[in-house]
């Protein structure tokens, strides 16, 4: 007889003890798989979001004064141009999409516009993300809707700007913002207009949230970037836009908060609910390991009897486990996380994964009761024939 | 051969001790057929189960064949038991998820033999067994599951069969069929110790001794 068939036949023929200990593993790694999908796509979702939202991290001059900052929308103070690169080039950290600006309110055709100078953006050495925000190319402007509608501009059309000519790219869509009568051009071609070469006056940036989705929410991103770039940037101060982002951040960040907390409970309560269906197993089975060991079986095979069924009860909970907590995921997640529920998806690295520690996790849980099979005396366990 | 020399066992509980032997030597050759007889709590099983070595001695000495039973591990008890020794249980101790072929093929994969199920139905054809080799022990009668212990013991070509009053339960064409094939086993070189009560196995027997005691006298052979 293979051990493997001893084992299918065991489990055949006490059916309730395997059943109980499959709903054990299958409760661990359908929650598991449950939590693990959902919180996956928070944060697909929420990074989403964020990019939608745009760049959250503003870099002003330092001398910069806020009242006026705020009411203007832009600093009159001016900083390098050298430090985008040099925040570009700041390691270990997650900020991409850096947007170097000059940008002035000027009077142009007798009415006050915005004049930006826009250099496309830069990106640190190992990013490869598409930009997220428009360049335009020496020597083109692109010209907000409001100054477009009111002098007649269209794409195509050259106009003067302070002795420099420029090729109208495009007239933007109305925003119903500022961006209306704001005149964009390069960075470089404006800071020559303005006089201010190889100055800028703002620098944006997109800050991941990674400390939030690390879960350290010890840490105040804003704090942490003002930390980090004190040292680089001396002039510079630093804003973060708080945003919808950062809340749902902040949300799924506590979700894990609550995973953290319950699954280890739950992996505990399963592998002791499993270490005792095993045990109960073993005292079920003593007459028939005493057999086995008069028989001549040896301590591998026996301890092979004991986890070979633990593996199949963990393979077993797992496969039901990841269509449980799947579909836990797909029909409550969305209700539950406030996701979309398209957006939902099997991580399936994380459920191959489960496919792998579920039998050993099981196996672990038993191991006790299946060490105690091992030992236990032949002669002890056939008492009953002692006279 | 089995050899004991003055072979002790005291089996303790709590403040109670029960001496089950006391000094008990014995030596059965090669080839014999040997019954042991004693009333009920006399040692009968404890004796049988220390030439298995499923049980140590408190004191004295057993070797099989020259191996001293004492100095040998875990694992090469094991291995004794699984080449040199089958074992038939009083309590026929078959495993009950298994049916009758499986349950005597069992025994092969101690050796780790493949599958030995024809070899099993062959001993269960011998012992008359051969057309419930497919049922489950709990559908067997009493005499049908010490016959199927039987066949187990003998499926890895022991060198020894020790039996436990391997008729205690049975009717008499039971108890005929079970000593036919213990004096078949003799006859073919194998040695046989029987722990019973049954006068028909004195009539087989080489030797037969009594338990008294805790220790072996001669009987009636």
């Amino acid at each position: 007889m293979r051990i493997a068939s001893l084992v299918f036949k065991e489990i055949g023929y006490r059916k309730v003890n395997f059943v109980l200990s499959l709903v054990a593993v299958l409760t661990a790694v359908a929650l598991f798989v449950a939590f693990v999908t959902v919180g996956e796509t928070y944060r697909l979702e929420t990074r989403k979001i964020q990019l939608g939202m745009g760049q959250n991290l503003r870099i002003i001059p330092k001398e910069t004064p806020m009242d006026k900052f705020w009411s203007v929308g832009l600093s009159e103070h001016t900083m390098p141009e050298e430090y985008v690169h040099r925040f570009a080039a700041l390691e270990g950290y997650e900020y991409t999409h850096l947007t170097a600006t000059l940008q002035k309110q000027v009077r142009w055709r007798d009415r006050d516009v915005i004049l930006a100078g826009i250099l496309p953006e830069v990106m640190p050495p190992d990013a490869k993300q598409p930009p997220m925000t428009f360049s335009v190319s020496r020597g083109n402007a692109y010209v907000g809707f409001e100054l477009a509608r009111m002098f007649d501009i269209k794409a195509g059309d050259r106009i003067e700007i302070f002795g420099k000519h420029f090729n109208v790219a495009k007239c933007l869509s109305q925003t119903g913002s500022s961006d209306d009568i704001r005149i964009y051009g390069h960075l470089h071609d404006v800071q020559s207009v303005l006089g201010l070469e190889d100055r800028i006056n703002e620098i944006r940036a997109l800050e991941c949230l990674c400390m939030i989705e690390s879960g350290r929410t010890d840490l105040d991103p804003l704090t942490l970037a003002q930390r980090q770039l004190a040292e680089i940037l001396p002039d510079a101060k630093v804003l973060l836009l708080q945003g919808i982002a950062e809340v749902r951040q902040k949300q799924r960040a506590a979700m894990e908060g609550y995973l953290a907390l319950i699954m280890p409970i739950v992996i505990v309560a399963c592998g002791v609910w499993i270490g005792l269906l095993a045990m109960l197993n073993v005292r079920q089975r003593l007459e028939e390991i005493g057999i086995m060991r008069g028989l001549g079986y040896g301590s591998a095979k026996i301890l092979l009897l004991f986890l070979g069924r633990s593996v199949i009860i963990g393979l077993g909970g797992a496969l039901l486990g990841i269509v449980g907590g799947t579909a836990l995921a797909l029909h409550f997640g969305a209700d539950i996380f406030k996701t979309t529920a398209r957006a939902i998806e099997p991580q399936y690295l994380w459920l191959l994964w489960s496919v792998v520690i579920a039998p050993v996790f099981a196996a672990v849980s038993s191991f006790i009761p299946a060490v105690s099979a091992v030992t236990y005396d032949p002669a002890i366990t056939l008492a009953k024939e002692l006279q | 051969m089995i050899v004991l020399r003055n072979v002790t066992k005291t089996y303790v509980s709590g403040r109670r001790k029960v001496v089950a032997l006391n000094g008990l030597t014995l030596q059965v050759e090669r080839g014999e057929f040997v019954v042991i007889r004693g009333p009920s709590g006399s040692g009968k099983t404890t004796l049988l189960m220390i030439m298995a070595a499923m049980l140590q001695p408190s004191g004295g000495s057993v070797t099989v064949d020259g191996h001293n039973l004492h100095e040998m591990s875990f694992r090469e008890k094991t291995d004794f038991r699984a080449q040199t020794i089958g074992f038939v249980f009083q309590m026929f101790h078959l495993v009950p998820y298994l049916n009758v072929v499986e349950n005597v093929a069992l025994a092969a994969g101690a050796l780790g033999h493949g599958d030995a199920r024809a070899h099993a139905r062959e001993l269960l054809r011998q012992l008359g067994m051969e057309e419930r080799a497919l049922h489950m022990p709990s559908e067997l009668s009493v005499g049908e599951r010490q016959r199927v212990a039987m066949a187990r013991a003998l499926l890895n070509h022991p060198k020894i069969v020790l039996a436990d009053e391997p008729t205690g339960n049975l009717d008499p064409e039971n108890t005929a069929a079970v000593f036919s094939c213990l004096s078949n086993f003799k006859k073919e070189g194998g040695t046989v110790v029987v722990a019973t009560h049954e006068t028909e196995a004195e009539l087989l027997a080489d030797r037969v001794f009594s338990l008294r005691n805790g220790s072996v006298e001669p009987g009636s052979a």
